[in-house]
């Protein structure tokens, strides 16, 4: 694939808008947080899916297309009969570059004419395929986990639902938090896991709290409410559908690197949610940091779980702790989250430093992503208004630009793109942007000139008319 | 003594643990705990080997009603009485135990029975040898000489 091609691949509309919007819309909120204390996890954890949704918003605009229209010309200069009419024209995505000085006709030369061969080709645009694959299984994926996450995960993970005897103690501690928080109260199963852990699958009625056989052996009573407390929390805030949001996002631009970032930090601000409603269950917070403590030292003496394992369950309390990609992993650090707990509840407020502070960082970030924007349709275009075309040295009478903006497919304004001579009627510039040219059309004689429709759209060719050439 | 392969080849920590002999049980149960009994035999039937708590409790669970627990401490304390062996497994449910017969059916059962026996030899030793003579159908010199036989072998072994 030549530089053509892949410029035209990159600029795909919908595929370079939704790598870029994320980036800017996370580094934005990156700053925010930095920047403004007035937030808590759970202001963040929305903030955080603005950058995974903006592919959406940019699919409203820009559908993505799975072919991309290219046309090319190929102009050769043939001398043209005494007298003879000659009439044509030809088009170019990357017109500017053509339009060299002396192009047309090189000095000296006998009268010629343009002989054009315009072609289109139709390619298929793989970053388009690659965006619509993404969609179709973001979809799928979220809808798949909405119809049967509890009994997709059950099987997959092989949970055991515990029947109402077994660890009757920690059911009925179940129970009645259930009642506190005013939720269905969720079943309670296990997984032969000998590594400590609890995640819950499923949402509403169905969910599913599940302790690892691992965890039961390792937690004495009190502990094991406490992570409890921590997995109702979930069920309470209703992150089964943060995370299953996050996830199906993630897999929409799953050739963004930023997205899988921004998924694992809402669900990173979702756990610090659970975590504050499980201390508001508990009497002391102290039971919920042991536990947290002790399934950390646990956890360091046995090997990390594999990629399905924590891909499959959901909202696990404790998978990534130690994980060394912190950036990536769905759970704080330990150490935030004991100072989440433990500390006296965080008062987030405004102050006029602040504000302008948190002010300057947008506009300076809205500016710039603006000219990255702006560059990038310009780089696109080309630069259309700067170059200078010497005149085709024989007589035209017309000289039409086909213009428009980024599309082949509208055409808006018109613009010559070259310089002009002295002595001839002033032309009507409308200038307006952005502006590509796409082609040129011209005759020697005006009275057998019938300015052609674009062949190839069918749609009126905006012309500046009476252009005499020397 | 120790004829069976499979017991020469247990090592001294891992000698099989049968402490209880039940008159009132059916076959392995006198020897096990009715549910101990079932996940022997659970396990033996199986062709998967090694197998996991889960397997053997939803085995169990087509014919009884049965809780996931009691059958993992089941299958804990048959580890401990080396009827099982047990390693832990990396797999897709993450770290687990499975578990497969330290012994064949046959095995188990031949050293269960010699255990016992020989518990009864070391204590009763005179008792059992008139008993098992008289059990058997033998005319009457046969039985003396039988007897005279397990007597000198008794006593070759207590010394």
């Amino acid at each position: 694939m030549n530089f053509e091609g892949i410029f035209n691949q990159i600029f795909q509309p919908y595929f370079y808008y939704s790598l870029i919007f994320p980036v800017i819309s996370f580094l934005c909120i990156k700053v925010l947080g930095r920047v403004c204390n007035f937030m808590g996890p759970k202001t963040r954890s929305l903030l955080y899916l603005v950058p995974l949704a903006a592919p959406l918003v940019v699919m409203l605009i820009f559908m993505p297309s799975t072919i991309i229209q290219t046309t090319s010309t190929q102009i050769k200069a043939v001398t043209i009969s005494a007298g003879g009419p000659i009439n044509g024209f030809f088009f170019s995505p990357f017109m500017p570059s053509r339009l060299q000085p002396g192009m047309f006709i090189s000095a000296g030369q006998a009268p010629t004419a343009l002989i054009l061969t315009v072609t289109q080709t139709i390619t298929t645009s793989v970053t388009g395929i690659i965006c619509i694959i993404g969609l179709a299984a973001g979809a799928f994926f979220a809808s798949s986990m909405i119809l049967a996450d509890d009994r997709i995960a059950r099987r997959v993970l092989h949970v055991i639902l515990l029947s109402p005897d077994e660890h009757g103690w920690l059911q009925t501690k179940i129970l009645d938090a259930c009642k506190n928080l005013a939720i269905a109260s969720p079943k309670v199963g296990v997984v032969e896991d000998l590594r400590p852990n609890a995640f819950t699958i499923g949402y509403g009625r169905r969910a599913t709290i599940v302790f690892s056989i691992g965890l039961l052996n390792a937690l004495d009573k009190e502990e094991l409410a406490a992570v409890a407390y921590h997995e109702l929390g979930h069920v309470k805030n209703r992150d089964f559908f943060y995370k299953t949001l996050a996830s199906a996002l993630t897999i929409v631009s799953f050739f963004n690197p930023i997205a899988y970032i921004a998924s694992s930090n809402v669900q990173r601000e979702r756990e610090m949610l659970a975590d504050q409603r499980a201390i508001e269950l508990l009497e002391s917070p102290t039971v919920f940091g042991n536990a947290l403590a002790k399934i950390c030292r646990a956890i360091q003496n046995l090997p990390k779980e594999s990629l399905l394992v924590s891909f499959s369950s959901n909202l696990i309390v404790t998978s990534s702790v130690l994980h060394g990609l912190s950036i990536l992993s769905t759970h704080p650090r330990l150490d935030k989250r004991l100072r989440n707990i433990s500390g006296p509840k965080a008062t987030y407020h405004l102050n006029r430093r602040n504000v302008i502070l948190f002010s300057v960082v947008i506009l300076f970030l809205v500016l710039s992503s603006t000219a990255v924007s702006y560059a990038m349709v310009n780089l696109q275009n080309g630069f259309t208004s700067s170059q200078q075309v010497k005149a085709p040295s024989m007589n035209l009478v017309g000289a039409y630009a086909i213009v428009g903006p980024t599309g082949l497919s509208s055409f808006d304004s018109v613009t010559i793109p070259f310089g002009l001579p002295q002595n001839m009627n002033a032309p009507v510039y409308q200038t307006c942007r952005p502006i590509i040219v796409r082609g040129l059309l011209f005759t020697n004689n005006e009275s057998s000139f019938i300015p052609p429709q674009d062949p190839a759209y069918g749609s009126t060719l905006l012309l500046a008319q009476n252009v005499r050439f020397r | 003594m120790h004829g069976s392969n499979a017991v020469a080849s247990m090592t001294e920590d891992k000698k099989l643990d049968v402490s209880q002999y039940n008159m009132e049980g059916k076959a392995l149960e006198a020897f096990l705990g009715p549910l101990e009994a079932n996940v022997m035999e659970a396990i033996w039937a199986s062709k998967k080997t090694p197998i996991t708590v889960r397997e053997i409790y939803e085995f169990l669970k087509k014919t009884r009603n049965i809780a996931y627990t009691t059958v993992m401490s089941t299958m804990d304390r048959l580890f401990e009485k080396h009827l099982l062996d047990r390693k832990i497994e990396k797999g897709r449910g993450g770290l687990y135990y499975v578990y497969w017969p330290a012994l064949e059916k046959q095995s188990f059962q031949k050293t269960a029975v010699r255990d016992v026996l020989s518990s009864l030899i070391d204590n009763f030793g005179e008792v059992v040898a008139n008993c098992l003579v008289d059990e058997t159908c033998l005319n009457e010199e046969e039985r003396k000489a039988l007897k005279e036989q397990l007597n000198r072998n008794m006593n070759k072994k207590r010394e």
